[in-house]
């Protein structure tokens, strides 16, 4: 989301966040080691990696529930040395957040606006838009105890909304949701930031929905950023560094034979099958420093499958999925 | 990576209508009474407090217990209940927010913790005064016209205010630092029945000097005393005093550390 | 040819061992859980320390030396039988229901065992704190009994006393596990049953007396525990006279195991609501428990009507002595009501020749016949009256006044004893002829005008406390839930 200058040109959104050598021990164990990054406002930021990772604590730092051990971080403006200011501008939706069952939706945010410094009034007006932006109309003066799980992590998104943030925090939002919910929440986390211009840090691992709605990654494991950027950069930088240019799927039995087809082709230096699964990576031959792109690659490469009557069941022509960059860059970590 | 270009301007803080311990005890308050919780725990002290009330009109009848001695018991037995719903609210209050995972909504707010603890311990608080209420048509009655039921009132409401703003507090100390409400309800239930060990004691040595001693120091054993002598005996104010001193000093000092030292480091985890 | 046909059947598998027993199988990791954990340990080290603190006390202060060993003995005992089924109770009260919350009962009930066996293994379980507590209280008991002959007998019956309450309690809180939704209700609940049974025992010495408050300690096994292991360790009393207050106990205990393991054990289910016996009111939500208490109340308060007392005097009667006093009483016989008193004179004479020396006169009751032995404080407020040198020929007259508290048959009588020369000398008391004294029960069902309050307030309560759930009802608890 950039805005137009005067004389045309789009200036990019401010910083809205921005950590510098974030750390923090426990004793002698370093749950996080050294997390830099910064956030615009109107884009989404994923935090992915295994659990244990330190994204909850990484969330919980910025969100001022943990003190640091070194490093600070800086919100909307207001620096990690006024606590109270910061919460005045984030909103979270914390990871298994608990409701109490006998509180209607509308009392419930109604509450939290008024613990936000709203009058009573006031309070329940937000309460009642919120209740209409996250689709909980119909149920909000219905005790939260009848709540799905669903429509209790949409009334968080809510409650997390009833300050008017400048960031927000979801560690998990998606967790424990059916395929459809998942979708709605992320639809509406994406909403938020761009509609609303908000900075917004979401944590989660469902990897290939964080590819549609993220806009930069921090991919995190045990304490540490192995990368960030946007999307687009990070499964660039592990695609470069794994040379896959695409990937093609067969039958699992049919992995050897289709493995020797593309090894023939011209353009090709080798392929790194999954027999599990049945995807094939190709990896180009380099030319100049750079992988070959020969633009009828697809079309030949399919051709010669098809005349050996391998059937095809998938191809990603693209650079490659965040999920095979999380799972490569992770695993490296371990080793 | 570098910082933000420009930094915003601190927003000013709208100022909310009512102070946040105001809007944490409402909150509170509605839970406990409107969830029905207290009330119930309420029913059953009045089906002890009516068996408790015939038997003692029935000793009274039988010359067994003098009426004074019958009003201090019906006291006693209001402020033995009263004290132990309060102190087992106030110890769940905080851990059990914890284990429900309502806690760190509340600490990501703006508020003062000293404010959210506040609110809590006049929530904690207020089953005291059902209590008491509840007890009163039995006092009445029990009084049967006697002007021992005006000192009964009067020092049961005081002795028992102190002793469970005493406990209240406390027990919100213990569940600031307890990671479950198990724990910090196990923890306020020893030091209730540990201030109960002084009672158990022959007379004969509570009445000797030491016991005397151990009297003054155990802020409910003092208490107790001064109910018998203020009300049981009729001694006044003048003779009675110091078995009055141990329960505020004892209720002063726990509000102290806990609105001046525990609520101020209310943390998400108990041991952060 | 079907396909199962083809298939290679497996072998059978015989198990070269039998499988330890489900419950114990329970009971061992249930075991090791709470002893490992760490927090049994640290409760019982509490324990030992408070046990230090007054043994400590008791050498240091002289005056607490006062307190006679076997009360001693005694009140150790009893603390470490109310400390031990106190953590019994709070161990037993997260048992299912902090499994429900911290979602580990599933996969429990998801195995072929039955419920009944993970409750015995958990119940079990929970009784262990109890006989280590009693473990470390033996030293103390020694050292503050200073090695009474009480202490065997004292620490056999608390054993087996601590051992019922133990399982009474302990099981009462199991029971309400099972049937709590969560851990706070489950553990808020029993310990309030707690208190309710712990509050009369805290009541003074004489608010216990009385047919009713006899009744309510039989009642109550905290209090029937109390008295006795009091009446027969301190008081000498044997077990026979004491039996009903030991048959509360036992009654108490067996009544709890079995509502526990034929009623609430089969039906333990993860859901709280499947776990309850029933879907009568009686056990619909927490509200309705309460209904249960107006009934036993009024039951207890069902008393016949009032009846009629009879009065009779009957002639003095004479007898003397060798010290040449008498006494004389102008009463032989009377029957009264519970609560109503007598008043009656002895009339003491100097038959001798010479002055007689001071004496006391002291009346003692003793209830013929088996029962409730009598406190003579409790029935008079003067037990002794001073009689001054008489000269002789000279009398002097007491008026006594007795308290009738309990039914029954009783016979007062009174002695003369005259004061002894010095500490080489003796003399012989004198005794009047007794005075039989029938008391037939307290028949009064309003005493004080308090049964109105009694019955109204907490019907008025329960009406009260039925709003919110009524208010919940209304709103629907039961709305469909929208994906």
């Amino acid at each position: 989301m950039t805005t137009e200058t005067s004389n045309g040109h789009a200036e990019e959104p401010r910083v809205i966040l921005s950590a510098e050598e974030l750390r923090k021990s426990y004793g002698a164990h370093q749950a996080l080691k050294n997390l830099s990054f910064t956030l615009r406002a109107g884009r989404v930021l994923g935090f992915l990696g295994p659990n244990g990772a330190g994204k909850t604590t990484s969330i919980r730092i910025l969100t001022t529930i943990l003190p640091p051990s070194s490093g600070h971080f800086v919100v909307d403006g207001v620096t990690s040395d006024h606590p109270a200011q910061i919460r005045r501008r984030i909103g979270v939706l914390p990871e298994g957040l608990g409701f109490p069952r006998q509180l209607t939706g509308a009392r419930y945010l109604s509450y939290y606006g008024q613990l936000f410094g709203s009058s009573s009034h006031d309070a329940r007006s937000t309460a009642e838009a919120l209740l209409q932006e996250v689709g909980l109309q119909n149920r909000g003066h219905s005790p939260i105890g009848s709540y799905s799980h669903g429509m209790r992590q949409r009334l968080g998104i809510a409650r997390a909304l009833v300050n008017d943030p400048a960031v927000l925090f979801f560690d998990e939002p998606t967790l424990g949701l059916d395929p459809r919910g998942q979708r709605e929440l992320l639809t509406m986390v994406q909403g938020i930031a761009r509609d609303r211009g908000k900075g917004v840090v979401l944590s989660s691992h469902l990897l290939a929905e964080i590819e549609g709605v993220c806009d930069d990654v921090v991919i995190m494991n045990a304490g540490e950023v192995v990368a960030r950027g946007t999307v687009a950069e990070v499964i660039g930088q592990a695609s470069h560094r794994s040379g896959v240019a695409l990937r093609v799927r067969v039958p699992v039995g049919e992995v050897p034979a289709a493995c020797g087809l593309i090894a023939t082709l011209p353009s090709v230096r080798a392929t790194t099958p999954d027999d599990s699964t049945g995807w094939i990576g190709v990896e180009l031959r380099q030319l100049n420093g750079t992988a070959a792109a020969d633009p009828r690659l697809v079309n030949t490469m399919l051709e010669s499958l098809i005349r050996a009557d391998v059937p095809v069941l998938g191809l990603d022509a693209g650079s490659g999925r965040l999920e095979d960059v999380f799972l490569q860059l992770t695993a490296e970590a371990i080793r | 990576m570098t910082a933000g270009t420009v930094a915003a301007p601190l927003a000013p803080a709208r100022r909310s209508a009512a102070p946040v311990w105001w809007l944490v005890l409402r909150q509170e308050l509605t839970e406990l009474w409107m969830g029905g919780r207290v009330l119930t725990y309420l029913v059953l002290y009045s089906l002890l407090m009516s068996l408790t009330a015939f038997l003692l009109a029935t000793n009274t009848e039988l010359n067994l217990l003098p009426l004074r001695q019958n009003i201090v018991v019906a006291v006693t037995s209001a402020l033995t209940f009263g004290l132990f719903i309060g102190l087992a609210i106030g110890a769940e209050s905080i851990s059990g927010e914890r284990e429900r995972a309502t806690l760190e909504p509340l600490l990501l707010t703006p508020c003062s913790p000293r404010q959210v603890v506040a609110g809590k311990f006049l929530s904690a608080l207020s089953a005291w005064p059902g209590a008491m209420l509840l007890t009163l048509p039995y006092l009445v009655v029990l009084a049967q016209g006697h002007t021992v039921l005006g000192s009964a009132l009067v020092w049961g409401g005081v002795v028992g205010t102190l002793l469970a703003a005493m406990f209240v507090g406390f027990s919100l100390i213990v569940s600031i630092w307890s990671e479950s409400s198990r724990v910090s309800l196990f923890i306020c239930l020893l030091a209730y029945a540990a201030s109960l060990i002084p009672a158990q004691l022959p007379t004969e040595f509570l009445r000797s000097p030491a016991g005397v001693v151990l009297t003054l120091i155990d802020p409910v054993e003092s208490a107790s005393t001064y109910l018998d002598r203020t009300i049981g005996s009729g001694q006044p104010l003048s003779q009675a005093w110091p078995f009055l001193a141990s329960p505020v000093a004892a209720t002063l000092l726990t509000l102290a550390v806990l609105f001046g030292w525990a609520a101020p480091r209310l943390r998400l985890m108990a041991r952060a | 040819m079907s396909i199962a046909q083809d298939l290679p059947v497996a072998p059978a598998h015989r198990t070269a061992r039998r499988a330890a027993p489900v419950w114990w199988l329970v009971f061992c990791r249930e075991f090791v859980d709470l002893w490992t954990g760490g927090r049994v340990l640290v409760l019982l080290v509490l324990f030992s320390l408070i046990m230090s603190v007054t043994s400590v006390l008791r050498q240091l202060e002289s005056q607490l030396s006062l307190i006679p060993p076997v009360e001693m003995v005694f009140l150790t005992v009893l603390s470490s039988i109310t400390f031990g089924l106190f953590v019994g109770l709070v161990i037993a009260a997260d048992s299912f229901s902090g499994e429900r919350e911290r979602a580990t009962l599933e996969p429990l009930l998801l195995t072929p065992v039955r419920p009944r066996q993970l409750v015995v293994g958990k119940f079990l379980a929970a009784l262990t704190p109890w006989p280590l507590t009693l473990l470390i209280s033996v030293p103390y008991v020694w050292v503050l009994g200073q090695g009474d002959d009480s202490i065997p007998e004292a620490l056999l019956l608390g054993a087996m006393l601590g051992g019922l309450m133990s399982i009474a309690f302990t099981g009462l809180a199991m029971i309400i596990s099972i049937w709590s939704r969560s851990n706070r209700t489950s553990l808020f609940a029993s310990l309030l049953v707690y208190l309710i049974f712990l509050i009369p025992t805290q009541w003074p010495g004489s608010a216990q007396k009385g047919d009713l408050g006899y009744l309510v300690q039989q009642l109550n096994p905290l209090q029937a525990s109390s008295e006795f292991l009091e009446k027969v360790v301190v008081n000498n009393r044997t077990v026979a006279e004491k039996m009903p207050y030991l048959m509360a106990a036992i009654y108490a205990a067996g009544g709890v195991l079995l509502v526990l393991m034929l009623v609430a054990a089969p039906r333990l289910r993860l859901d709280v609501e499947a776990s309850r016996p029933g879907r009568s009111r009686w056990h619909r939500g927490a509200r309705s428990e309460a209904l249960a208490g107006p009934a036993l109340v009024l039951a207890l308060l069902s008393v016949p009507a009032l009846g009629l007392g009879t009065a009779a005097a009957a002639a003095p009667s004479v007898s003397g002595g060798a010290s040449g006093l008498s006494i004389t009483t102008d009463l032989a016989y009377k029957t009264v009501n519970a609560g109503q008193s007598i008043k009656f004179t002895t009339v003491v004479k100097n038959t001798g020749s010479t002055t007689s020396a001071a004496s006391n006169v002291a009346m003692n009751i003793i209830k013929t016949g088996e029962g409730e032995p009598v406190d003579p404080e409790d029935w008079s407020p003067e037990r002794t009256q001073g009689v001054d040198p008489l000269e002789a020929g000279e009398s002097d007259a007491q008026q006594w006044t007795v308290n009738a508290i309990l039914k029954g048959d009783y016979m007062i009588y009174l002695t003369v004893i005259p004061e002894p020369a010095g500490a080489d000398a003796t003399t012989y008391p004198v005794s009047s002829p007794g005075i039989h004294l029938t008391v037939k029960a307290f028949e009064k069902s309003n005493p004080g005008g308090v049964l109105p309050v009694a019955i109204v307030t907490p019907l008025a309560m329960a009406a009260i406390a039925m709003v919110p759930w009524w208010r919940r009802r209304r709103q629907g608890s039961a709305e469909s839930t929208e994906g």
